[in-house]
């Protein structure tokens, strides 16, 4: 089943117009939203506006995008020229972008509609949508639950059709474990797939953007929209990934499944979780499929390594926040004005009270897990530490993709848990950040290794709500990993499926 | 040797971050220590150097030379301009 499909053949054979689509979504989020809260902004004149430029051209008989009229959201780290971007932040409070990014800009190009931009974790740090300085997004299945996160916004929002789909992004899960947490399918592509370009930077050598939907088929759609080369941005791989091939395995002979013992034989891991992985195995066995217990050996390695590696990216990437540079200066202090004297005495006063400002507008305007892992990025960094720290974990991630190197040579696919929790209750373990980041253990290795990874819907947690079955594949396999998850989604008659019980 | 409060204070400055209130201090300090602890794994880890240099999780295209942006289209992508020169906003008042 493809929602996207269904929307662009209404709308190009006029059954409906991209404008009364529109309406039906922006009308579904005026009802749900304040509940949910999956919005930061709703953009309904742009939206509108859009929509009126594609039934024009339909009208007037030009051609129309593989999107047209698809109401899509995008998460509030994306810029959107003309429009602000708060990346869940109060210190870029007031900023409006002045570009679009490549990735909404490729989506506009094929006709979709921009709903609006939607909740995160501040700056894209977190696990639960818990840390957006603009208040916490509610999981459609049960509001007192979390969505999961960074993305928890983009994954509420598709959940109860307030978008028909969204983009995301995905530092170490933040686009697969809300996609777990809500019941839809959240895909992060290979790193280089596609354009990071007008995506505020968190930890620059692990982002990636990349689709929710309502199917694998949708998000294997988005897609092909999206990865295209971008010369804005020096990762994005040009014909880096192949297109066409939509088999899953590639080829006539079974398709060969890899079972990583460190995924499944985890403590942390809930037995409702294993259940359902373990059936979602028995499903691919009961196809054909080969079955093979594998060894990831470094993936205890994983969580120390990213928590040094992305810190330490994001720490860089946001000493531009100062209040001067970038970002809502502290009003209580404003540089004194300079008279110049040539004192050095006058001068270290004046380097000595901006180095405040600096240090107040961003304590001022970052929360507090921004700053945790801004100090943490700081130490793995400083000096005497960072051969101990950084170039530890540096190594440590090599290890961690050669391991998944060697296991592609034997499989085509590997199955895990995408977290070992259904959804959390919220404020469960917002005074935890270990636990937090616990929450992540099975998705970081992905990232670190860059290669591609989807969350399909698998199950349901005893108390009703969803899981999600993790299916990675190596390098450039984006569309055989999106295939496997359409399989499975066919195999099991979208069972998974079904509308959260949260809202009606 | 450094002890763990004196660490902190030091990386906070460096971070250009604080001075915290007590409270959020002890918090944020506390944090920062057994956050430390999970990194004790990568220390206790055997040799990791074998892992080996022609590998990489993140790779990057190839260089390719190319002509450097003309003024003209340098000042075209600015939000404000006046003739060849670039506009911004006062920031010191």
């Amino acid at each position: 089943m493809s929602l996207i499909q269904e929307i662009v053949r209404r709308v190009k054979t006029g059954e409906t117009s991209a404008v009364q689509m529109a309406q039906e979504y922006l009308g579904r989020i005026d009802a749900l939203d304040g509940r949910i809260h999956a919005y930061l902004q709703v953009l309904k004149d742009r939206a509108l506006s859009a929509a009126e430029r594609i039934d024009e051209k339909r009208r007037r008989g030009e051609p129309v995008g593989r999107l047209a009229g698809v109401p899509i959201a995008i998460k509030d780290n994306m810029t959107l020229e003309g429009e602000a971007t708060t990346c869940g932040s109060k210190i870029l409070e007031g900023y409006r972008s002045t570009y679009t990014a490549t990735a909404v800009k490729l989506l506009e190009a094929e006709d979709a509609v921009i709903l609006g931009k939607t909740n995160l974790d501040e700056f894209a740090m977190g696990s639960s949508t818990e840390n957006s300085a603009y208040g916490p997004t509610k999981n459609p299945w049960n509001p007192d639950c979390v969505p999961g996160g960074s993305s928890g916004g983009s994954a509420a929002a598709v959940a109860c059709g307030m978008a028909a789909a969204a983009l995301g992004s995905d530092t170490g899960g933040s686009i697969r474990q809300p996609a777990s947490f809500c019941g839809v399918v959240g895909f992060k592509p290979t790193y280089g797939a596609v354009s990071r370009f007008g995506l505020v930077a968190f930890a620059s050598s692990l982002d990636q953007i990349g689709p929710f939907a309502q199917s694998a088929a949708d998000a294997a759609l988005l897609f092909d929209v999206l990865s295209q080369a971008d010369p804005q941005d020096s990762t994005c791989q040009v014909g880096g990934i192949p297109g066409g091939t939509i088999s899953p395995n590639g080829a006539s002979r079974p398709m060969r499944i890899g079972l990583p013992k460190e995924y499944l034989s985890h403590e942390g891991a809930s037995p409702d979780i294993l259940g359902a992985v373990q059936n979602a195995v028995n499903v691919f066995k009961k196809q054909g499929a080969v079955i093979k217990n594998i060894t990831l050996p470094n993936t205890r390695l994983a969580l120390a390594a990213y928590y040094i590696i992305a810190p330490s990216e994001a720490s860089a990437n946001l000493a531009r926040f100062d209040g001067i540079r970038y970002g809502r200066r502290v009003q209580s202090l404003k540089p004194a004005p300079r008279h110049d004297t040539g004192s050095k005495v006058q001068s270290q006063q004046e380097e000595s009270e901006l180095v405040e400002l600096y240090r107040r507008s961003r304590t001022e305007g970052f929360g507090a897990e921004v700053q945790r892992r801004i100090l943490l990025g700081t130490f793995a960094l400083s000096h005497g530490y960072y051969e101990a720290y950084y170039g530890k974990a540096q190594a440590a991630r090599l290890a961690i993709a050669q391991d998944f190197d060697r296991a592609f040579q034997g499989v085509d696919f590997i199955l895990a848990p995408t977290a070992p929790t259904a959804a959390f209750r919220i404020g469960e373990k917002a005074n935890d950040p270990v636990a937090m980041y616990l929450s992540d253990i099975y998705t970081i290795p992905v990232n670190l290794a860059g290669i591609a990874g989807v969350s399909v819907p698998c199950g349901f947690s005893s108390s009703g709500l969803p899981i999600g079955l993790q299916i990675l594949g190596p390098r450039g396999s984006d569309r055989k990993v999106l295939a496997a998850a359409g399989q499975f989604e066919q195999w099991t008659s979208r069972q998974y499926f079904s509308d959260p019980k949260g809202v009606k | 040797m450094e002890n763990a409060k004196e660490i902190f204070d030091r990386i906070s400055i460096l971070a250009r971050l604080g001075p915290y209130e007590e409270r959020q201090h002890g918090r944020l300090a506390g944090d920062f220590t057994r956050i430390l602890e999970l990194f004790k794994v990568l220390s206790e880890a055997p040799d990791l150097s074998d892992a080996g240099s022609d590998h990489s999780a993140a790779p990057l295209r190839e260089d390719v030379a190319k002509p450097s942006i003309s003024v003209k289209a340098l000042v075209e992508n600015f939000p404000q301009s006046e003739g060849s020169l670039l506009k911004v906003p006062k920031v010191i008042e």
